[in-house]
């Protein structure tokens, strides 16, 4: 079955480019594959420019910058963070604000009207809460990829 | 001469979270981690988060001795918090479980206001060594939204 690649460099595009492609005669399936690259700084929005900043400043912590028992900053976590900052939007990023973790964690937290939240990134697992319209969802435990980061801070904002 | 402290920390009062590091202090907001049981040099593990009482000219007085943790790190300052608010965290089980805060007294020789805020979640007391919980997030969450006021050092 002869196949069409199409190239998008705008994701919002993606529904719409589905629904054209469908009404085109002799198409009898379409799927979509994400191949997501990389984005230079250069694409990057500010909040997505200013948060890589900030994770850059929080990786330089040593050993012992909040008393003897604080950690730096596990480089998994860090690699990890930085890789999903990739796939947020500026409007996913509104209200976040970055910080360190004395056990070597990063942490995420959200205030906005009516909702707060919290996202704790370790090497291999997220903690996280959202209390948004005194409901509150939780988990103590999903594993650490960007898909799961993702669908959190898409909840925040949805 | 040294204020006496009553034993009992009165609602009324306010008491100040030593924030020693700048990376809690971001875009005006203080961080919820800044809010945290350590593990003293001794090995104890804190079961309260350390404060001090007092006003903000015996804060000031007091905190001006106090040095960088980490060699070359520009300090910080204090937050603070009022004690009302405090104990108010956790009521109508906003957290999700059963929590009791409170801020009790704990004076040392060389600091006579020093004070801990003490945090029961279902019947447990929160300590250094306990598991990193949703909860206990969101109980930090609270304590960093109630800092009326950041001094710096």
């Amino acid at each position: 079955m002869p196949q069409l690649v199409v190239t998008v460099s705008d994701h919002a595009a993606l529904p719409l480019l589905r629904t054209a492609i469908r009404q085109l005669r002799g198409v009898e399936q379409v799927s979509i594959v994400r191949e997501l690259k990389p984005q230079t700084n250069s694409q990057m929005c500010e909040q997505q420019k200013e948060l890589l900043q900030r994770v850059d400043e929080l990786q330089e912590l040593k050993r012992g910058w909040d008393n003897n028992d604080s950690k730096a900053i596990d480089t998994i976590a860090i690699r990890k963070f930085k890789s999903a900052i990739n796939k947020m939007t500026g409007d996913m990023l509104d209200g976040w604000v970055l910080f360190p973790e004395a056990h070597g964690y990063l942490y995420f937290d959200f205030s906005g009207n009516d909702t707060i939240a919290g996202i704790t990134m370790t090497g291999d697992k997220i903690v996280y809460f959202i209390r948004k319209n005194g409901k509150i969802q939780k988990n103590d435990g999903i594993a650490f990829n960007t898909r799961n980061l993702i669908s959190i801070l898409k909840r925040v904002h949805g | 001469m040294v204020e006496q402290f009553a034993k009992t920390v009165d609602n009324g009062e306010f008491v100040a979270r030593i924030i020693f590091s700048p990376s809690y202090v971001y875009k005006g907001r203080v961080a919820p981690t800044a809010f945290r049981w350590e593990i003293l040099p001794s090995g104890t593990a804190e079961d309260y988060i350390s404060v001090l009482r007092g006003d903000t000219k015996a804060l000031d007085e007091q905190t001006k001795n106090f040095k960088a943790r980490t060699a070359g790190d520009k300090r910080y300052g204090y937050a603070l918090l009022s004690v009302e608010k405090v104990r108010d965290i956790g009521h109508d089980n906003e957290l999700g479980v059963p929590t009791i805060v409170d801020v009790l007294a704990y004076p040392s020789k060389a600091h006579p206001n020093h004070a801990g805020i003490v945090i029961t979640m279902d019947n447990n007391r929160v300590t250094a060594l306990s598991p990193l919980t949703p909860e206990i997030m969101m109980a930090q969450n609270r304590l960093a939204s109630l800092c009326s006021e950041i001094v710096k050092f």
